[in-house]
């Protein structure tokens, strides 16, 4: 069997509408990720990451009539062919997520004590005694100074950094042996984000927690994670190692991308580089390459065929027919 | 919940009226005990008597003294009040709560609901006691009935804001059931319109019971209640303006303040009038 923690064969996302119409949020998406591993996914809004993030705990069913393809196997089990009710057992004891935005993320109503204390009581039986005490040192562990006086305080009197490390020790009470962190800094500021990202960075490597990173920001990813995908249109177009991606990618999406990020050092720019479009809506894919339409390298064969994704080298792969050609400035 | 309390008390209306109300509310539970007078021993050489001393809000068509029975009609009046809020509240909120969290009940649900409130509610309420018949119960039931849609109503609408806010995911991604994200977390964020809707429906039930009484279709005599002390007065009006006005300010007085308690309500527990 599969010796990945979790390994993602050939996923197609649909949404189904009342109609019966299919519309495909992700398509053939191939992913693993190992035992204390930090991959990571990232793309503009709307490429199908966080579809695909919420999908691994299958959280759109609740909302929304889906149709899967594909497998999602973690530690051995395809979590799609489980039925959607023990989805619960799986969610927060062995995966764990964190959000977006942790302002809006915890019960404005409840202390942020009591929360933490039913994230430790979801899992297993324990005291209310045991509970606070391994709650509060679940905060400790968060770097949340002070917790037993902040216990009985409400979210609305933490800031968001401090509600984002709530988040997490939330997402830890139930030792996950994955935590999916959707956008999980994209609401904070650049110091915020640094100390998340140094803890989420620490737990990794002392609890051995592998974790899903998803973002749009080519930064955070970088620096955070050993392997990155860039996602386009629901379709994973290039997969590469972390300091790969700034250096040498293949994919001309991923190009453009990096050549967008403003320079911080040099001369002022008047004009940023951008890619020429936007983002095709999921009810007009183009055919062929999807990115064909935007790509200033695209000839005939890319807007009529479909490329798949070619190994770049070892362990890197892109979803362009330029590789095929040897063309890409990375190879 | 602690700040929006403090806050309340700080409002000016929630005080004033809760005040007011507190103070009907005393009167009709010890009133009795201080003022010992029968409400049912008629005396009639009494008959329609002008306040006096010893009868300080006068006498009814029958002798009986009118402010005991004003004070046990207040008993009725808020016994009536409380007992359809109690039941309104508690059908509004497991009949809010369900349909946020069931499609299919929803629509069964709101159905019934609409159909309901589509029918003016003092008339579904004469409706409804023409067909029970009239007794005190059977009033709180015709009320309840009356009032419990648009509570549903206000629950649902406001659950269905508070199921789609990030944290009922985040719930859900701990592997909460959907019946403790309903129960023990939306339910609470729920809690502002449903009080304020709550002070409004016992103002709402006081009021309707009266007119029912003064209809003849709530408590019947002997039995006095604000209504059917008004039914019997409005025959003498001209003669004896205190069988009117007494009655008839115990109800201004206690739907006016509850009126008032629930804008202050509102007013504090809005999150849009936080800082001024």
């Amino acid at each position: 069997m599969s010796e990945h923690l979790l390994d993602v064969r050939d996923l197609c996302i649909s949404f189904v509408g009342r109609d019966g119409n299919a519309l495909e949020a992700v398509n053939k998406l191939n992913l693993h990720i190992d035992a204390g591993e930090i991959v990571g996914v990232v793309g503009e809004s709307g490429c199908g990451k966080s579809v695909f993030a919420q999908s691994v705990m299958r959280l759109l069913e609740h909302e929304q009539k889906m149709a899967y393809e594909g497998q999602i196997v973690f530690d051995g089990e395809d979590l799609l062919a489980r039925p959607l009710k023990t989805m619960r057992k799986v969610r927060g004891c062995d995966i764990a997520m964190i959000f977006q935005d942790p302002l809006s993320s915890l019960n404005p109503v409840m202390t942020v004590g009591a929360q933490v204390v039913e994230a430790v009581r979801a899992h297993r039986k324990v005291g209310r005694r045991e509970a606070r005490n391994e709650a509060l040192s679940l905060l400790e562990r968060v770097g949340i100074r002070d917790a037993a006086a902040r216990f009985d305080m409400y979210p609305s009197d933490f800031s968001g950094g401090m509600r984002q490390r709530v988040m997490i020790a939330m997402a830890l009470a139930g030792h996950p042996r994955l935590l999916i962190a959707d956008e999980p800094t994209t609401a904070l500021d650049t110091t915020t984000q640094k100390q998340i990202l140094d803890l989420l960075r620490d737990l990794n490597s002392s609890e051995g927690m592998a974790v899903l990173f998803i973002s749009h920001d080519l930064g955070v990813v970088t620096s955070i994670c050993s392997r990155v995908h860039v996602m386009y249109l629901g379709q994973i177009v290039e997969e590469i190692d972390a300091c790969g991606l700034m250096e040498r990618p293949s994919h001309p999406y991923a190009q453009g991308l990096i050549a967008s990020i403003p320079p911080l050092e040099g001369e002022r720019v008047d004009t940023l580089a951008d890619i020429p479009g936007t983002v095709p809506p999921l009810t007009a894919i183009p055919c062929g390459c999807r990115f064909a339409p935007r790509c200033a390298r695209a000839d005939e064969r890319c807007r009529a065929q479909e490329p798949p994704l070619f190994a770049v080298n070892a362990c890197d792969r892109s979803k362009c027919w330029l590789v095929e050609k040897g063309e890409c400035h990375g190879c | 919940m602690m700040a929006n309390f403090k806050k309340a008390l700080a409002n000016k209306g929630f005080v004033v009226g809760g005040c007011i109300f507190l103070a009907i509310a005393l009167i009709a539970l010890v009133g009795p005990l201080v003022w010992t007078v029968n409400p049912n021993a008629q005396e009639m050489t009494l008959r329609l008597s002008a306040p006096s001393p010893a009868h300080p809000f006068g006498c009814d068509d029958f002798g009986r003294d009118l402010l005991a029975r004003v004070i046990v009609g207040a008993r009725v009046s808020l016994g009536v009040g409380i007992a359809v809020t109690l039941a309104t509240s508690a059908l509004g909120l497991v009949i809010g709560a369900y349909a946020c969290y069931n499609e299919r009940l929803d629509h069964i649900l709101m159905r019934i609901c609409d159909g309901l409130m589509s029918i003016p509610g003092v008339l579904l309420a004469i409706a409804l006691m023409a067909m029970m018949g009239a007794s005190v119960w059977n009033v709180i039931i015709a009320l309840s009935i009356v009032y419990t849609p648009s509570m549903a109503r206000i629950v649902r609408s406001r659950a269905m804001v508070v199921k789609e806010e990030p944290f009922v995911e985040a719930l859900r991604v701990q592997g909460a059931s959907t019946a403790r994200i309903v129960w023990l977390h939306i339910v609470p964020n729920v809690m502002a319109p449903f009080l304020v809707q709550a002070t409004f429906v016992f103002a709402e039930a006081v009021l309707s019971e009266a007119a029912l009484s003064f209809l003849g279709l709530g408590i019947k005599a002997p039995d006095a209640s604000w209504g059917n002390i008004l039914q019997a007065g409005k025959n003498v009006m001209r003669k004896a303006w205190w069988m009117i006005f007494f009655p008839a300010a115990a109800i201004i007085a206690s739907v006016l303040s509850l009126n008032l308690a629930g804008d202050g309500l509102r007013d504090a527990l809005d999150p849009k009038t936080k800082e001024d």
